[in-house]
C-alpha cells in the first residue's frame, strides 16, 4: 500500500488576511496628528526613492565593512564617515567635463549617508527570516503575512493623491522593476495602485492613444467610461475594486498623457531628448547605462514630474554561488546609481524651494543579508546563503539626503559573527517603513499602529 | 440595494450541484466520482475537520431547527440532507446556501466565454459560440474543451511559470522533456496520462529543475513549486544533503551552443552522512554508487543524468518520493488549481472545499484532470458573476467571492490573441517553454524565415505582463495605469488594421456613411460590441450607449466612420471585454 501522509492533517492556516486587514480595513482609532507631530521631518512636498536589491543582498561588505574576513572578504575604503565603506566598491569619481562635470565617488558621499547596521525584520525572534516569500512581505508591506504594498499605501494615504493637489503635479508613486521582491511593493490597497513598470524599455514603444487628431474624443471616453461603470455596478465589491483600478489607470493615462508621450521618457532610445535641464545622454552619464542606471534615469524623470515615492528594483543579489564576480558587479552598479542621485538631486531646484536633495531621502532595502559562510568568506559553492544567523538578519541599510544625519552609523555589530553588540540599538523593518510614511507626512499609524519612525536617521 | 442572490428557505437540493445545463456524475475520463463520499448525510461531527466548518454549517438561519428536539446534537441542516453530484458543491453548501444565498447560474454566453478563455486561451467569437457552446450543457462543453490540445497547452504554460523555464539558464532539451511530462498530466487519453504523484516524483530532481537552481535555492524553489511556499532557512539547510550530489558541467550543444548538463557527482556522497537528512523521515539517505577508492581524476564517478540507470534514478529520487507523499503537495496543487479557475484563494477561505478536492484526488489516484473537471462544473465556477452589492469601504465587510461566480481579468496573451483574431489577424503566440530561443534550438514561435523566431507578439505581451522572461519579469495581470497606456496604444493600431473580412471590422456596420441617425449609430455600436462579446450592449448599460451616440451626434467632427472606429477601440479595452 502506498505510503501517504494524512492529508487531512495538513490543512493550512488561513494566512494573509491579518495583515491585509490591518493595512486597509482594520478598525482604526484616530489620534489627531499624534503620529506625525512627533516626527518633525515630515512634509507632503518630500520625496522618497527606495532602491530594492532583489534576492537578499550581502549588505555587510558594502555598508558595514568592518567585519571579519569571513563576513567581508572585500576589504574597506577609508572615509570620513563613521560607518565603514566597503572595499567592494570601485570608489572612483567620474569626471565627464562639460555641463555635467564630476560625479563624486562613494567615499565622497559617505558623509551624506547614515547607515544602520542592525536592521532586522524580527528583532524579538530567536532567528532571522530566511524565506524569500516572508521576507518580501516584510519589506514590501511591513507585515510577515503580506498585504498591500507600501507604495499603494502611499497612493492611498498621501495628501496629494487625495484631497490636495501639488502645484507641481501629483504624479503617482512608481514601482520600477519586475523582480519577485520588487513587485509586491505595488500590491494594491483597495483601488489604489502605483504606476508599475518592469523597466525603462517599456516606454520606448508607448504612444498612448495616438497623436493629436487620433486621440479618443470626449464622447468615446464617455461611452467607454459608461461601459466600465456599468460593469462595476453589476459586480461585487471585491470585483469592483479590480475594475476600478483599470478605470483609474485610464484616467491617469489621460491626465498625464503629456508625460507618457514625451520623448524624454524614452531614456535609452532618445538620447537627445531633454527635460528638466538634462538630456537622456546626460542622465546616462550620471547613472550609467546598466539596466539599474537606466531605471534610475527613468525614476528621476518621474521624480521631477512630482512623484512622491519611487521604488527601483535591481535583480541579481541572490548570490548562492559564484558570488565574487556577480556581487562586485552588482555593488558597483549600485554605487554608480547612488553617486548619480547624490549629484543630480543636489543640482536640481525643487518647485517648493531649495533643491530635491533637501526634500528627498534615498534608501535601500532587501529581503535579508547573507550567511552560511566559511573562513574564505564564501560557502562551498563560492557564494553565500540565508539561513537565519546574525550575519543574515542584521542588514546594513542606508538613508541619504539633505535631512539625513550624514556620516553616522546606527547600531553596532561584533566583527566575528555580525551579532548585535550588547546594548546597541536594533531597528525593525516595520519602523523603517513607518519612517518612509512619516517623511511623506502620512499618518503612519494608520498602516502600522504602534510603530515609531526612526528619527536617529535624521540630522 | 438588495442582493441579487435569492434568499432560500428549504428544498434547495434540486439545484445544488447542478450546473447551468445539467451535470453528469461520471467524468469524461471514466474517473471514479461515485467512489467519493458524496451526499454523506452523516453527522458533521463524524468528520475529522468538522471544526473548520463548525461556524458555517448552520444550514441557513431561515430554515429553522429541523430536528425539532432539544437534544445536544447539532441540528440537521438542509445541507446535511441534500445530495450532491459535485464535492465542491457539497463542501460549499454550508457557506453558501447555508448562509441563505442561492447563486444564479451563468447564462450560456457568460459560461461559454469563461470556459473558452480559461481552457482554450482565447475569447470566443459569435461563430465559436454557435459551434461550441450554444445548446450544450456545461458538462459537454467542459469535456469537449478538456479534450483539446489548447487545454493541455494552457496547463503547460502554468507549470512553465511555476518552474521558471528558461533556456538561457537551462539546457533546452531538459526543459522540453519536463514540459512533455506536464503534458502527460493533462493528456486527454488515459493511456497517455501520468499521475500527479509520478509527476512530482520525477520533477523534483528533473534536470530541468536541477539545472535552473543552485545550492539551497534548489530546496526553496522545490517548496515553492510543490508546496506553494518557500522553505525557511533552516529547512533549506536540513534538506540540502539530499540534493548535494547534483552539479552542472559546461557543455556545447550543436543547436543551443554553450549551456550546461546536469551530472551526479558521487564524490559528494563519499561520506554517506553528507547525503542524509532527518527532515522528512529519520535516516533518509540517498544511496548512490560510491566513488572508487583513491580516485585521482575529479571527474571519475561523475555521471551524466542521461547515463543514470533506472535503479540509480530510483535511489536519487528520494526527495521526490517524500514530496509526492507529503500532505502539503496535494493541498498546494488544489490551491493552485482553484486560483487558476476562480482567481481567488478558496482553499484558505473554505478549507473544507480544499479537503474535498484532496479526497477526490486521492480517490482517483492523483488524476489532475478530475480536479479540474470538478472545479469547472461546480456552482462556485458556473454561477454568474453579476452580483449586486452595496459599496462598503472595509473589505472585511465584503461578501465572500464564492457567493457568486468568478470574475477574472484576461491575461496578456489571451487579450492580445483575442483582439488580433477579432481584427482579422492570425493570433500570435510565444513559446511558453523558452522566453528566448538560444542558438537555433527547436521552438514554437512564429518565424520570419522558417527558423528565426519572431518576437513581436512576445514583446507586446510583455507590456501587459505576459510572456515573461522568468528572470527579471514574471507573469502578472496588469490592471493599472501602464496597462491602460499599453491598451490605448494597441487598440488604435488594431482597429485601424481590421479588414472587411474581420469579425469586428468597424466599417461593415455602417450602412450609410452619412447617416448620423441615432438608431443607425446605436445599431452599429451594438453590432461592434456583439462581434467582441457575442451579444449586444446590455439594456442596463443603455446610458453608456446614449452617451456615445448622442456625444458623436453633438460633435461636429464625428461621422459614422469615426464613430465605428472609436467604438471598436473602446469596446476591446472596456471592462466588459477584459473581465469575464
Amino acid at each position: 500500500m502506498k505510503l501517504k501522509a494524512n492529508r487531512r492533517n495538513f490543512l493550512k492556516a488561513g494566512l494573509g488576511g491579518t495583515a491585509a486587514a490591518a493595512a486597509i480595513g482594520a478598525p482604526y482609532f484616530f489620534v489627531p496628528n499624534r503620529a506625525r507631530a512627533n516626527f518633525q521631518y515630515g512634509d507632503k512636498d518630500n520625496h522618497l526613492i527606495i532602491l530594492n536589491l532583489d534576492g537578499g543582498a550581502r549588505t555587510v561588505p558594502m555598508f558595514n565593512a568592518g567585519m571579519s574576513g569571513r563576513y567581508n572578504p572585500y576589504g574597506e575604503h577609508a572615509s570620513a564617515a563613521a560607518w565603514s565603506v566597503g572595499g567592494v566598491f570601485n570608489n572612483m569619481a567620474r569626471d565627464f567635463g562639460g555641463a555635467i562635470g564630476a560625479i563624486p565617488s562613494i567615499t565622497d558621499i559617505a558623509t551624506d549617508m547614515c547607515v544602520s547596521v542592525t536592521m532586522d525584520h524580527t528583532p524579538d525572534s530567536a532567528s532571522g527570516e530566511g524565506s524569500h516569500t516572508v521576507a518580501r512581505n516584510w519589506i514590501a508591506s511591513g507585515y510577515d503575512a503580506g498585504g498591500p504594498g507600501i507604495m499603494s499605501q502611499i497612493m492611498r494615504l498621501h495628501a496629494y493623491y487625495g484631497s490636495e493637489v501639488a502645484e507641481f503635479g501629483s504624479f503617482p508613486p512608481v514601482v520600477i522593476g519586475g523582480g519577485d521582491a520588487t513587485t509586491p511593493f505595488a500590491r494594491p490597497a483597495g483601488d489604489s495602485e502605483p504606476l508599475k513598470t518592469t523597466s525603462f524599455s517599456e516606454f520606448a514603444s508607448q504612444s498612448g492613444d495616438g497623436a493629436e487628431g487620433e486621440q479618443q474624443p470626449d464622447w468615446a471616453r464617455a461611452f467607454e467610461a459608461g461601459l466600465d461603470n456599468h460593469m462595476r455596478n453589476t459586480h461585487s465589491a471585491s470585483d469592483r475594486t479590480t475594475m476600478s483600478r483599470l478605470a483609474l489607470g485610464k484616467d491617469a493615462v489621460e491626465h498625464f498623457r503629456n508625460v507618457f508621450t514625451d520623448p524624454a521618457l524614452k531614456v535609452a532610445a532618445e538620447p537627445t531628448a531633454e527635460k528638466h535641464g538634462y538630456t537622456n545622454a546626460q542622465l546616462a552619464q550620471i547613472f550609467g547605462t546598466s539596466t539599474f542606471g537606466r531605471n534610475a534615469a527613468l525614476a528621476s524623470r518621474f521624480l521631477f514630474e512630482g512623484s512622491t515615492a519611487i521604488v527601483i528594483g535591481d535583480n541579481g543579489w541572490d548570490t548562492h554561488s559564484n558570488e565574487m564576480n556577480a556581487f562586485t558587479s552588482s555593488a558597483q552598479r549600485l554605487e554608480e546609481v547612488l553617486c548619480g542621485f547624490n549629484y543630480l538631486l543636489k543640482n536640481q531646484p525643487h518647485p517648493a524651494g531649495g533643491t530635491y536633495w533637501d526634500r528627498t531621502i534615498i534608501c535601500t532595502i532587501s529581503e535579508f543579508g547573507r550567511d552560511n559562510l566559511m573562513g574564505s568568506g564564501y560557502n562551498s559553492g563560492g557564494g553565500s546563503d540565508h539561513t537565519g544567523t546574525p550575519a543574515m538578519r542584521n542588514q546594513a541599510w542606508f538613508m541619504m539626503g539633505g535631512a539625513v544625519a550624514g556620516g553616522t552609523q546606527l547600531g553596532a555589530t561584533n566583527p566575528d559573527d555580525v551579532s548585535v553588540v550588547p546594548g546597541a540599538s536594533v531597528y525593525s523593518t516595520q519602523n523603517y517603513l513607518a519612517t518612509w510614511l512619516a517623511w511623506l507626512d502620512i499618518d503612519f499609524a494608520e498602516v502600522f499602529p504602534g510603530a515609531a519612525p526612526i528619527e536617529d536617521f535624521f540630522a | 440595494m438588495t442582493n441579487k442572490a435569492i434568499r432560500f428557505s428549504i428544498a434547495f437540493a434540486m439545484v445544488v450541484g447542478a450546473s447551468a445545463c445539467g451535470n453528469d456524475s461520471a467524468g469524461a475520463d471514466g474517473t471514479d466520482t461515485d467512489a467519493l463520499p458524496t451526499g454523506d448525510t452523516s453527522n458533521p461531527d463524524d468528520d475529522d475537520d468538522a471544526d473548520t466548518d463548525a461556524d458555517a454549517s448552520s444550514g441557513g438561519d431561515e430554515s429553522g431547527d429541523e430536528t425539532g428536539g432539544d437534544t445536544d446534537d447539532p441540528p440537521i441542516t438542509d445541507c446535511d440532507v441534500a445530495t450532491f453530484d459535485n464535492v465542491i458543491d457539497e463542501a460549499m453548501c454550508p457557506h453558501v446556501q447555508g448562509e441563505g444565498v442561492q447563486p444564479e447560474p451563468a447564462d450560456q454566453v457568460e459560461i461559454c466565454r469563461r470556459l473558452y478563455i480559461d481552457l482554450l486561451g482565447i475569447s470566443p467569437t459569435a461563430v465559436d459560440y454557435e459551434v461550441d457552446c450554444k445548446d450544450r450543457s456545461v458538462d459537454e462543453i467542459v469535456d469537449d474543451f478538456m479534450a483539446r490540445p489548447e487545454y493541455v497547452l494552457m496547463s503547460q504554460r502554468m507549470w512553465a511559470d511555476v518552474f521558471h523555464m528558461n533556456s538561457e539558464l537551462t539546457y533546452h532539451a531538459y526543459i522540453a522533456d519536463l514540459d512533455a511530462m506536464v503534458g502527460q498530466v493533462y493528456a486527454p487519453n488515459p493511456a497517455d496520462q501520468i499521475t500527479l504523484d509520478t509527476f512530482a516524483l520525477e520533477a523534483v530532481t528533473h534536470p530541468a529543475f536541477l539545472g535552473r537552481w543552485d545550492g539551497l535555492d534548489l530546496i526553496g524553489f522545490n517548496f515553492l513549486s510543490h508546496f506553494g511556499r518557500d522553505a525557511s532557512g533552516a529547512e533549506r539547510l536540513d534538506i540540502f544533503p539530499l540534493f548535494r550530489m547534483w552539479e552542472e558541467r559546461e557543455f556545447t550543444d550543436p543547436v543551443q551552443g554553450a549551456t550546461h548538463r546536469v551530472v551526479l557527482n558521487t564524490n559528494n556522497c563519499v561520506n554517506s552522512a553528507l547525503c542524509s537528512s532527518d527532515y522528512w523521515q529519520a535516516g533518509d539517505q540517498v544511496v548512490i554508487p560510491q566513488p572508487s577508492p583513491g580516485a585521482e581524476d575529479p571527474e571519475l564517478n561523475v555521471i551524466d543524468v542521461d547515463l543514470l540507470t533506472p535503479e540509480q534514478w530510483d535511489a536519487v529520487r528520494l526527495p521526490g518520493q517524500r514530496i509526492a507523499n507529503s500532505g502539503e503537495f496535494y493541498e498546494a496543487y488544489i490551491d493552485r488549481t482553484l486560483d487558476r479557475y476562480l482567481g481567488y484563494d478558496l482553499g484558505t477561505a473554505v478549507p473544507a472545499a480544499r479537503q474535498a478536492l484532496v479526497d477526490l484526488l486521492e480517490a482517483n489516484n492523483g488524476n489532475a484532470r478530475v480536479v479540474d473537471r470538478e472545479i469547472l462544473t461546480a456552482l462556485v465556477y458556473t454561477a454568474t458573476n453579476s452580483y449586486d452589492e452595496d459599496d462598503k469601504p472595509d473589505p472585511s465587510d465584503w461578501d465572500p467571492n464564492y457567493w457568486h461566480g468568478p470574475t477574472k481579468q484576461m491575461g496578456a496573451e489571451v487579450w492580445l490573441r483575442s483582439t488580433q483574431r477579432l481584427v482579422g489577424q492570425v493570433p500570435g503566440s510565444c513559446d511558453h517553454r523558452y522566453p528566448e530561443v538560444m542558438g537555433t534550438h527547436p521552438h514554437s514561435y512564429p518565424t520570419t524565415d522558417g527558423m528565426t523566431p519572431d518576437y513581436a507578439f512576445r514583446d507586446t505581451a510583455r507590456l501587459l505582463g505576459g510572456c515573461p522572461d522568468r528572470e527579471s519579469s514574471f507573469r502578472e495581470t496588469r490592471a493599472g495605469l501602464i496597462a491602460a497606456l499599453t491598451q490605448a496604444t494597441l487598440t488604435r493600431d488594431l482597429c485601424l488594421a481590421a479588414t472587411e473580412d474581420s469579425p469586428i471590422f468597424p466599417q461593415q456596420f455602417i450602412e450609410d456613411p452619412n447617416d448620423e441617425d441615432e438608431a443607425s449609430l446605436s445599431a452599429a455600436a451594438n453590432q461592434i460590441y456583439a462581434a467582441a462579446l457575442i451579444r449586444p450592449i446590455p439594456e442596463t448599460a443603455a446610458d453608456a450607449l446614449h452617451a456615445g451616440v448622442d456625444g458623436c451626434r453633438d460633435d461636429s467632427t464625428c461621422n459614422p466612420a469615426q464613430f465605428a472606429e472609436h467604438t471598436c477601440r473602446l469596446v476591446i479595452k472596456s471592462s466588459d471585454f477584459l473581465f469575464y
